[in-house]
């Protein structure tokens, strides 16, 4: 993470008044420089992208990450490209509420996990979704528009997804009845 | 974050048990993140305080959640420049 990084986080949760209101007072500015950042990029962000920088998703909760590499069927005659044509995709499958929101990111590289800091004290239950950072990914630029994005989770651990689109699915939860009657979540 | 009626201290912390998100509001950031700490944990034990994001649009507010849920919900506390409408 560049801007809400888990050492800010960490900050922010001091049980020292000081240091807490510190801790505050860089997580505004450092909100101030995501969102200079994002006016920078904006330009060359599709709307795909540009709506995946508008979602809130925070405390959302991570139901599956899947990386799938498949081969693909490829429109060029063989003997011009001999190679067999693999795509690869990243399906992330998170609930809010009653909503289940799908993101399904055309990779431009393998996603790369980042480990806890070791003083990382929170749950590792429930995995859910903390804060993210959209940015262009410097080893592909100016050649090839690909993005980044980095998430924070709740247990401390951080995701780079280098993509170059991504797709979003939405869809609300059936409601159920409890026996007496109350509805819940299916 | 939109504020509702005003409750005492033992009401937020029965909206909280619930689920229900609650507010705390005044000048002092420092009070008002002590006070929505004591609430949070009072009601739910464990609890962890979060930051606001962006995304959640200009009136976010800081917010101590459960740490691990559920319930659901938050104990929002407004800052010197942060403030439920």
């Amino acid at each position: 993470m560049k801007f809400f990084t888990p050492e800010l986080y960490l900050q922010f949760n001091s049980t020292d008044d000081q240091a807490a209101d510190r801790a505050d007072a860089a997580w505004e500015a450092a909100l101030a420089a995501y969102r200079q950042h994002l006016a920078d990029i904006q330009p060359r962000l599709p709307s795909s992208v540009r709506r995946l920088t508008e979602m809130s998703l925070h405390d959302a909760e991570l139901l599956s990450l899947q990386e799938i590499t498949e081969p693909s069927g490829f429109p060029f005659p063989t003997d011009f490209f001999p190679g067999p044509f693999w795509l690869s995709v990243a399906v992330l499958s998170l609930r809010q509420d009653n909503q289940v929101t799908t993101l399904i990111y055309a990779l431009a590289d393998h996603i790369r996990h980042h480990p806890a800091l070791t003083r990382w004290r929170f749950s590792k239950q429930r995995r859910h979704w903390l804060y993210d950072e959209l940015d262009l990914a410097p080893q592909f630029q100016p050649y090839r528009a690909v993005f980044l994005q980095r998430i924070l989770f709740s247990d401390g651990t951080a995701l780079e997804i280098p993509f170059s689109s991504v797709l979003m699915h939405q869809y609300e939860l059936p409601v159920a009845r409890a026996a007496n009657g109350a509805r819940r979540p299916a | 974050m939109v504020k509702g009626e005003s409750l005492n201290q033992a009401e937020a912390e029965a909206r909280r048990r619930l689920g229900t998100d609650v507010v705390v509001c005044g000048p002092s950031l420092a009070a008002n993140r002590k006070l929505a700490g004591t609430i949070e944990t009072t009601a739910n034990g464990s609890a962890k305080r979060c930051p606001p994001h962006d995304s959640a649009g200009p009136h976010a507010l800081p917010h101590y959640q459960p740490d691990p849920r559920p319930p659901e919900g938050h104990t929002f506390y407004e800052t010197e420049h942060r403030k439920a409408r």
